[in-house]
């Protein structure tokens, strides 16, 4: 009676173990889900994605006529709909669910809340700082440039 | 009377209030080092460099003999060291002392270290998912291009 009990024990956590799995997947992909709504991926990755139609037709400017099926092919494919899912599985693989709930609750603060507003002004500030120190000294990389190679051809010459 | 003493009482918050706001600015520059620390800024625009530097080589290899140049450039102009001041500054304007502190109390337990960490590589692995899509979508990709060619160039004749 005792070994029947066990091996019904047993039988039953079998059968009971995979539809725990599931819902602690289903909670976490969950929990994935409103970490995304908290940071406004989708607006995020929505803007990305006319960011990079812009560029293209800004590099070439032969496709402009082009740029409603540009347009279409990339809602179709490459639309925040259509990546979500792929995007949540490397969240998943990165953060537990405990994880995940913390950062959810930590980006729902104020600060928090703040910090997915400010972080793309930021970046493009931090890049724009960036790309000026670099026209601004341009002149002085060339100059660089042009010594090297006259040592160059100086010490190639002796 | 009462018009010298508010007079006197203008000028000495107007020539008082100066120093502590000088220490406000020292504790806020003081709190957002601390914040850029753990954001790893140093190694990371240590990597950019590395990366700018590879990127000219690959745009142009006659500058090949020039990488030593390059990388003395850009560790001159594009180092943290560099850069640090100009970042603490759009921080600073961005940021009030009290949320620095909030943001470093977070980034400092381990969840927020974990993201600190983890965040590039995710972004990395988001950027190839998109590439992988497009990339078995090309053809068709292709196809709708060449169609949309086709009816614009009949729309002209």
């Amino acid at each position: 009676m005792r070994n029947f009990l066990l091996t019904a024990l047993i039988f039953s956590a079998c059968l009971l173990s995979p539809f725990n799995a599931t819902a602690d997947e289903a909670t976490h992909r969950e929990a994935v889900k409103i970490l995304f709504e908290v940071l406004d991926m989708k607006e995020a990755h929505k803007q990305g994605m006319v960011q990079m139609l812009a560029i293209q037709i800004q590099q070439n400017p032969q496709l402009g006529p082009l740029q409603d099926v540009q347009k279409k092919f990339f809602e179709k494919y490459m639309s925040w709909e259509s990546l979500q899912d792929k995007f949540t599985a490397v969240f998943m693989d990165e953060f537990s669910e405990k994880e995940i709930r913390k950062l959810i609750d930590f980006y729902q603060t104020p600060t928090g809340r703040k910090t997915v507003t400010k972080m793309p002004v930021l970046l493009s500030k931090g890049t724009m700082i960036q790309s000026r120190r670099l026209s601004e000294n341009m002149p002085e990389l060339q100059q660089m440039i042009r010594d090297e190679m006259a040592r160059r051809k100086a010490g190639s010459g002796n | 009377m009462k018009s010298l003493l508010l007079a006197a009482l203008i000028f000495a918050c107007g020539s008082i209030s100066p120093p502590p706001a000088a220490a406000d600015e020292n504790t806020h520059r003081e709190e957002l080092e601390t914040l850029l620390e753990l954001f790893d800024m140093e190694d990371k625009s240590g990597e950019s460099i590395d990366q700018m530097v590879t990127l000219h080589m690959q745009q142009d290899p006659r500058l090949g003999p020039y990488t030593g140049v390059l990388r003395k450039f850009y560790e001159k102009h594009m180092s943290w060291d560099s850069l640090k001041d100009d970042f603490i500054a759009i921080y600073m304007e961005e940021f009030s002392e009290e949320e620095i502190r909030e943001l470093i109390a977070f980034y400092k337990t381990p969840v927020g270290r974990k993201a600190i960490k983890k965040m590039p590589l995710l972004r990395v692995k988001c950027a190839r998912i998109g590439e992988e899509q497009l990339l078995k979508n090309l053809a068709e990709w292709h196809r709708m291009l060449q169609e949309e060619t086709e009816r614009l160039k009949k729309l002209q004749q």
